[in-house]
């Protein structure tokens, strides 16, 4: 039988690395990049990592070392980093014929020539440094966990590695458990009660024994950390379980106003990304949050709606968020920031209309598809539903957000000639 | 290279029973048809005319005077190609000391350097360090006359 090669791309330090692309003043300098709102850490130079400064720490954490060790800081461009993104995967595809984009910067993709794998990886890696001009680092294994090992300890050599079985069983007795992808915090505690640290711990427990106590998901995880070929690269994955829009407001609000601009924002976010997964919910649900520090830690919540039929239409799902926004509003209390999570997530094809709602709600299917068309040609959100609100007080403007250099004539990249 | 189908523009595809098959864009008779109805061909889009590699060609600006020699001017746009092997007298976008400049590449067998195409600009030249490398190769220029 064939043994396959599975791959994984993934781009080094992607959102710095785009931003020193157009900055190669910042080539060996610490550079970090900010969530939207400047929040917290999203990505970190190696110069940043080496200095300690964890990824998702909050921005005003770091405020004091940022300044003392004089680190660049970016504020998220995510316009820039999509299309950088878009070219890299666009070259891997070139390269590979199975590929499956796993997020912004990475992908799985299969080897079906196993002959010079390591010199091919070196191709693509060097391909995409030269024509795109950033960093990748591409790991082979048999399984997409043993992928995802491969790929990490490519980064620590020379950006290309292909695990070999002679050298995993060592390997595996230095790796920890909870280090593993698909490993979430609730399964690594699981594990740790279970005196299972090290991969190595868990790979030589029996087979049996590991499905009867993990089920089916540690059965899994035990076959592809041993390299049999599970989760299958290209498969359609499932359809997301949930969908959450939320962010921190620019500084905490009393007013009803601005949180509810701020809400019908997320709202139209969930259905928008309802719309375009051509699927719909059945569960509203906002969260209200206060500071985490001071007096008011104990305010705000979060409450849900189970709605009478699934849907995507944002007229419904703001009136919805709406609703449960009263009940958990009260006036004089601090908040900190608003969000809007739906669940119950199915495909358009297999929704159900209501059996007890007789009039059905009326149709809004080719207002949104003509909305979002409209939104998307203008590459910002043109025909708001719901805003209150000329200017978006709650968005702080961010700081540093560099150009976008590649989608924005009046943005392009200045070079000198003198 | 582009591939332009000769004789038939496909304007679409249709599924037929899961085979693939070209949909054209003719109407059904009605009345003397318009001649060449069945040859429908895009407008020209300068991108076919200006980019050979869009996964690798960015745009930058010209800010200065040094590569008037050479016909590219302050406040020009130059295609950038990244995938385009720089050659001796290439035109290049190079990163110099941390700053993007266009220059035109010399490369011999003892040295590289980048040059202005004006008088009065001293030579760049390109070590072992990594603090001036080429960045990419300009493949053409843009300019708007009003």
């Amino acid at each position: 039988m064939k043994k396959v090669s599975v791959g994984l791309v993934d781009c080094n330090n992607f959102f710095v690395s785009c931003e020193r692309l157009f900055r190669p003043d910042l080539l060996n300098h610490p550079t970090l990049v900010l969530s939207s709102n400047d929040g917290c850490v999203v990505a970190r130079s190696q110069e940043v990592k080496d200095i300690g400064i964890p990824m998702g720490v909050p921005y005003f954490k770091i405020k004091d070392i940022i300044k003392d060790k004089g680190i660049q800081t970016f504020s998220g461009n995510l316009t820039l980093y999509r299309d950088i993104s878009r070219r890299v995967f666009d070259i891997v595809r070139d390269e590979f014929s199975v590929v499956e984009q796993y997020s912004v910067d990475e992908a799985f993709f299969l080897i079906e020539n196993n002959n010079e794998t390591l010199s091919s990886l070196k191709n693509v890696r060097d391909r995409v440094l030269r024509e795109v001009g950033v960093p990748v680092s591409l790991g082979v294994a048999s399984s997409k966990t043993l992928a995802k090992i491969s790929t990490d300890l490519a980064k620590k050599a020379s950006g290309v590695n292909v695990l070999q079985e002679s050298g995993w069983v060592a390997l595996s007795e230095d790796l920890q458990l909870s280090t593993v992808w698909g490993v979430g915090r609730q399964l690594a505690q699981k594990f740790a009660q279970d005196d299972l640290k090290s991969v190595a711990d868990f790979c030589n427990t029996d087979k049996a024994i590991i499905q009867q106590i993990y089920g089916v998901v540690g059965a899994r995880l035990h076959a592809e950390l041993l390299g049999e070929y599970i989760h299958q690269v290209g498969s359609k994955r499932p359809l997301q379980k949930s969908l959450m829009s939320t962010r921190s407001f620019s500084k905490s609000t009393e007013n009803k106003d601005i949180i509810l601009d701020a809400l019908a924002h997320h709202a139209r976010s969930v259905a928008l990304d309802l719309r375009a997964m051509n699927a719909k919910s059945a569960v509203v649900r906002v969260s209200l949050k206060t500071s985490r520090h001071g007096d008011f830690f104990l305010r705000g919540g979060t409450k849900e709606l189970v709605l009478q039929h699934s849907t995507n239409d944002t007229f419904e799902i703001i009136k919805a968020a709406e609703t449960l926004f009263i009940e958990l509003y009260e006036s004089e209390v601090p908040y900190q920031s608003v969000g809007v999570i739906v669940s119950g997530i199915q495909s358009t094809d297999l929704t159900q209309n209501s059996l007890f709602l007789k009039d059905l709600p009326n149709d809004n299917d080719p207002l949104f598809a003509a909305l979002d068309k409209l939104n998307k040609n203008a590459d910002r959100e043109l025909v708001q539903v719901g805003s209150r609100l000329k200017q978006p007080l709650w968005q702080s403007k961010s700081a540093a957000r560099s150009n976008s250099y590649t989608t924005q004539w009046s943005e392009v990249p200045v070079v000198t000639a003198s | 290279m582009k591939v332009t189908d000769s004789n038939v523009t496909k304007v679409n595809k249709a599924e037929v029973d899961g085979v693939e098959a070209p949909l054209y864009d003719v109407q059904p008779a009605a009345g003397f048809p318009t001649p060449g109805d069945d040859v429908v061909e895009r407008p020209l889009n300068l991108n076919d005319l200006m980019i050979d590699n869009e996964t690798a060609t960015f745009f930058v600006r010209v800010s200065g005077d040094s590569m008037e020699g050479k016909r590219i001017f302050d406040g020009d746009v130059l295609v950038v190609d990244r995938s385009v092997p720089a050659e001796h007298l290439s035109i290049v976008v190079a990163a110099v000391y941390g700053e993007l400049v266009v220059k035109q590449l010399y490369k011999t067998s003892s040295q590289s350097k980048l040059v202005s195409a004006k008088e009065g600009y001293a030579p760049i030249p390109i070590g072992d360090a990594d603090d001036v490398h080429v960045w990419g190769v300009v493949t053409g220029t843009l300019r708007r006359l009003v």
